[in-house]
């Protein structure tokens, strides 16, 4: 069990930068689209979820093929992993910690992006192209 | 003098921008009315302060000093979520590069405003298709902007300005991108929208379509210099 915790952490953090890497771009291209957006009446509010939602989708995307892709591996690996850590590879539990921690430093990891999307000055982006 | 028929009333309005020390006196000392159901152009060369002038009124920026009422309201001071709001109900922006955005339909794009408000589903759906096919875009409802050509995107743009009902239409070189034959596909459009009652305040420096407005206001250096009005207007206004 814990081998597996250490495992998930490990790979934690690329995951969030890379999520981070890509919303923080996401919201770099639509900062003219979220100019517009705000100037026909959007709040700061509307903004941050919309990027926030963005970046859930890409979360549900990758946990959902996160998933599938290591039970089909764990099938595989069943004979090995057990007689080495003593972790059956489709422990739920197991699952359920990794799914949960990786959708929390998601949200942290989009939140950022979103808040910067946020203060996007609608006149100067509308003015300066 | 500020009526019940009074607009927008900007008093001593000015505007300064801070950038790296510099002081830029955008406007100084503007005094501007505009009544319901008036067409007012402004016009002036590059960087005497007509597209600074067009945000202040359409509450994309505040002004650095002087008073704002629009539509018997005080606009100055408020939070940002309330001039969002005021935005998205009073005020038709048409800029002169569209600014449709491109992953939408020409439906969703003109949808998108009232989507900020809490307005049902139907009543959206009547709204765009009403503005749709006042603008003659309502055939196209399912392409995307880089499907419609530029004088096609503007008539859209126009039916995303008009979907809200708003109290005035606010132009900034509405024309500035289109060659000359949908420029004045465009212009024919805004003057027709006004003969159906709308308020319409548009910034050009073409001459020929500043003529359409009733009221033209010349700005230099940030100040309003003159105000003229057009000829086939005065001849039938009470007040001249
Ligand atoms: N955000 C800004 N920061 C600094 N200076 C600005 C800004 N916006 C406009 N200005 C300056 O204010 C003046 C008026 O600009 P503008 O209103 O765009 O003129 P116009 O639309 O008549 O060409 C110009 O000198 C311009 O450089
Ligand atoms: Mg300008």
């Amino acid at each position: 069990m814990k081998h597996a915790y250490a495992a998930s952490g490990s790979s934690l953090w690329p995951t969030a930068l890379g999520l981070y890497g890509v919303v923080s771009y996401t919201v770099a291209q639509r900062t003219h689209e979220i100019g517009v957006r705000m100037t026909l009446g959007a709040s700061r509010a509307t903004v941050t979820q919309m990027v926030l939602g963005a970046g859930f989708k890409l979360t549900a995307i990758g946990i959902a093929i996160g998933v599938v892709g290591s039970l089909v591996a764990a099938r595989f690996l069943t004979a090995f992993t057990s007689l080495l850590f003593g972790v059956k590879p489709t422990d739920a539990l197991t699952y359920v910690a990794v799914v949960a921690i990786l959708a929390a430093v998601s949200l942290l990891a989009c939140y950022i992006p979103a808040r910067r999307a946020a203060k996007v000055d609608s006149m100067v982006v509308l003015r300066y192209e | 003098m500020a009526t019940a028929q009074t607009l927008i009333n900007l008093e001593n309005v000015t505007k300064v921008f801070y950038t790296d020390e510099v002081e830029t006196h955008a406007l100084s000392g503007i005094h501007l009315d505009i009544q319901k159901g008036e067409y007012v152009s402004i016009a002036g060369p590059s960087g005497c302060g007509k597209s600074t002038l067009l945000s202040i009124i359409g509450l994309l920026d505040s002004p650095t000093d002087g008073s704002y009422v629009l539509n018997s309201k005080t606009v100055q001071g408020l939070d940002f979520s309330e001039r969002a709001r005021i935005r998205n109900q009073e005020i038709g922006f048409i800029f002169q590069s569209f600014n449709l955005i491109g992953d939408l339909t020409v439906y969703e794009n003109v949808e998108l405003p009232l989507t900020y408000r809490s307005m049902s589903s139907p009543e959206r759906k009547k709204r765009v298709q009403e503005a749709l096919e006042k603008v003659g875009m309502a055939h196209r409802m399912r392409h995307y902007p880089s499907q419609l050509s530029g004088g096609q995107q503007q008539r859209v743009a126009v039916a995303r300005a008009l979907g809200g009902s708003p109290s005035i239409l606010l132009a900034d070189e509405p024309t500035g991108n289109l060659d000359s034959r949908n420029g004045e596909a465009v212009m024919d459009l805004l003057q027709s929208l006004h003969r159906e009652g709308a308020t319409i305040c548009m910034v050009t420096h073409d001459t020929r379509f500043a003529k359409h407005a009733e009221r033209t206001i010349h700005l230099f250096d940030g100040k309003v210099v003159e105000e003229t009005e057009a000829e086939q207007y005065a001849a039938s206004s009470p007040s001249s």
